[in-house]
């Protein structure tokens, strides 16, 4: 089932374009990242999905509904944040969840139960205004599970965290997962997605440059590091490799892209053409080397 | 969303607000100071002294701009900090709708307005309840205008020839030991400049006011009146604060609009018209615009026929012109009710189509 989708969602301010044609498609379950470099549009595009930003152009739907005032029944089906954790100073932590419960029409004795989950038990009586970042960005993380939404929308949940924090969010954010929710998160914590999410999509300067299933998207890009006594013969050979998308040579090394990750059928297709490795051996893609590349500047369009 | 649940959020959200209730105990506290300084011992340019049954009135005469000024200055800050904490936003994401957050805003502007209204009359009646049970009685003599009187400067000047003299005259049929004596005071320029106002004082003509009715009723219609005018003008000030907080969203911008607006602008509207137009121009058009248009129904000589008969029996001792006041109910009650209809109309359409 297609919990969120967007089709040519597009924001411009004056002459700049924020968002240009994005179309999304996040199904149930999905731990969905939303990828990209500063100002490539994350914030913009989950402001326009969340209502608060009025789209230039395009359209989106959730849950299956699409436009006006049933649009905003769905919201009610949302937990999400936008770029900072966003509460009154004044109040405890548990004021500002009562007050975002209110909103939500969530029973207040669901508080204490999120309060637990972040961790923030013990200081829930403390003002707002005087909590570290970390404790911030977990009571924006409890706010958003108030009422066990069907989505959860988070924009840089990381933002400022230790590692320690950023562990324990990563932990909430699957824990989250396993109870159903589809989660929707843009950051620039390429190891965090890496580690969370099934799915991403990759900005740059407002466009959606890749999108797929976070295992496709490394796989198929295998890097397979191979050498041998003879060099020209290993060049030749590549180059008529049919899976081969490209080599890079370093030192004694030379680096084939694949466009498998069948490294045996490589190994036959030399052997068979009188050619022996001396040295064979996988260098999987981390998703920073598919991000960089992809946000490249160079890397005009993108071929998604 | 229901209405209750709307104003059950802003409840929670403005009762643990402590300059909410700062601005409210300051607003207390200068109500108290200026009625009580009326049962206290009168002080110059008060009109007249605080008995019931004319006590709301007279707190409405006496507060002056200073409630709407203080209206204005809670509700802009109640308002511009949901923008500049970006909580405008969460609540818009939590799941209320642009139309329900500014909905539930106005409903808290409303409360405001009345919580300023109630405190105001809350203070005169406790100051009047305080002057019955004690007997203090009023004090203050002068009339409705703060001006001496014509026969009241005569008298002044009468007195201090009078006192001058005297005193010259003491020191010269005085013996030796008395001069040393006498002259200590004569000498003195100043103290018998101060005995003389003292004597002036004393033969000023007094006020004479109808006697207080110890049986009547702490509030009346007229009293009710009174109140729910300066209500409606509450409001038209809170909505004019309303508007400007939530299109400037900026504490500073939106308060220094409306003091200079409220303090000047609207007084320099008038002046160009009458430079550039005419003084008839002036006349048609001054009375429409907001500040003036708002301050009339806060008047509450238009609503309470017995305080302004009190007025006039007080006026009259002294020989001074009798109090009059247009009751017009357009102007009274359809102009405000307008100016506040434009300002919450503009304030929505400009709000719901800007992003947060
Ligand atoms: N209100 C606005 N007016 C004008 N330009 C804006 C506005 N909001 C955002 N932009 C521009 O839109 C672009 C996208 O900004 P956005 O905040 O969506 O980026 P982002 O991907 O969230 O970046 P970051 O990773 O830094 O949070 C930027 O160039 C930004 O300057
Ligand atoms: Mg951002």
């Amino acid at each position: 089932m297609t919990i969120l989708e967007t089709s040519g969602l597009t924001k411009r301010y004056g002459r700049l374009t924020a968002v240009d044609h994005v179309s999304l498609s996040v199904e149930k379950g999905q731990v969905f990242g939303f990828l990209g470099p500063n100002g490539s549009g994350k914030t913009t595009t989950i402001g326009m999905l969340l209502g608060i930003i009025t789209p230039s152009g395009g359209a989106f739907r959730m849950f299956g509904r699409d436009g006006g005032d049933e649009l905003h029944a769905a919201r009610r089906r949302i937990g999400a944040t936008l770029e900072t954790p966003n509460f009154y100073p004044y109040l405890s932590g548990r004021d500002n969840l009562r007050v975002a419960a209110r909103i939500k029409g969530v029973a207040e004795d669901r508080i204490g139960e999120a309060l637990d989950i972040v961790g923030l038990t013990g200081r829930q009586k403390d003002a707002f205004r005087k909590y570290s970042l970390g404790m911030k960005q977990r009571l924006a993380l409890a706010a958003t599970m108030l009422g066990d939404p069907e989505l959860i929308i988070l924009d840089e949940p990381a933002n400022g965290l230790d590692p320690e924090g950023m562990r324990e969010v990563r932990e909430i954010i699957l824990a989250l997962a396993a109870r159903g929710a589809t989660i929707f998160l843009s950051s620039h914590l390429l190891n965090e997605v890496e580690r969370t999410c099934t799915h991403v999509a990759i900005l740059r300067s407002g466009k959606v440059v890749r999108q797929s299933a976070v295992r496709d998207l490394v796989a198929g890009a295998t890097v397979a590091s191979v050498a041998s006594d003879d060099l020209a013969a290993l060049r030749r050979i590549v180059a008529e490799y049919p899976a081969a998308t490209g080599t890079e040579e370093r030192g004694d090394r030379l680096f084939v892209h694949l466009a498998d990750d069948d490294l045996a059928s490589l190994n036959r297709f030399a052997h068979e053409r009188g050619v022996t490795f001396s040295h064979l051996a996988v260098e999987k893609r981390t998703l920073e080397d598919v991000f960089i590349e992809a946000t490249a500047k160079d890397a005009v369009g993108g071929a998604a | 969303m229901k209405i209750g649940s709307l104003i059950g959020i802003e409840y929670l959200k403005t009762v643990k607000r402590r300059a909410f209730w700062v601005a409210l105990a300051f607003l207390a506290f200068l109500s108290t100071v200026a009625m009580g300084s009326e049962l206290m011992g009168g002080r110059r340019g008060v009109s007249a002294p605080l008995v019931a049954p004319y006590s709301w009135a007279m707190a409405a005469g006496e507060m002056g701009p200073m409630p709407a000024f203080f209206l204005a200055l809670t509700i802009v800050m109640l308002v511009t900090s949901e923008f500049s904490w970006r909580t405008a936003r969460q609540n818009v994401i939590d799941g209320l709708s642009k139309e329900q957050f500014f909905t539930a805003k106005w409903l808290m502007a409303t409360m405001v307005a009345l919580a300023f209204t109630i405190v105001p009359f809350a203070v005169a009646t406790g100051v009047t309840i305080y002057g019955r049970v004690t007997g203090a009685t009023p004090t203050s003599t002068l009339a409705p205008s703060s001006a001496p009187s014509s026969a009241e400067q005569a008298a002044t000047h009468a007195a201090f020839a009078d006192s001058t003299r005297k005193a010259l005259a003491t020191v010269r049929t005085a013996t030796d030991s008395q001069r040393v004596l006498v002259s200590r005071q004569a000498d003195s320029t100043q103290a018998a400049l101060r005995q003389a106002l003292r004597d002036a004082r004393a033969q000023r003509p007094r006020a004479v006011y109808p006697p207080p009715d110890p049986g009547a009723p702490l509030v009346s219609l007229g009293d009710l009146k009174v109140f729910a005018g300066f209500f409606l003008g509450s409001l038209g000030f809170a909505a004019m604060a309303f508007m400007l907080a939530m299109l400037l969203r900026s504490t500073g911008g939106a308060i220094g609009v409306f003091m200079l607006y409220f303090a000047f602008l609207e007084q320099m509207i008038g002046l160009l018209l009458r430079r550039f137009g005419s003084a008839d121009l002036a006349n048609k058009v001054v009375p429409y615009l907001p500040v003036n248009a708002l301050r009339g129904p806060t008047n509450p000589n238009v609503w309470h026929e017995a305080h302004v008969e009190r007025l006039n029996a007080v006026a009259a001792s002294l020989g001074q012109a009798r109090v009059t006041a247009d009751a017009d109910m357009m102007k009274l009650v359809g102009l405000p009710l307008a100016w506040i209809g434009v300002f919450v109309l503009v304030t929505f359409l400009v709000f719901r189509k800007r992003d947060l």
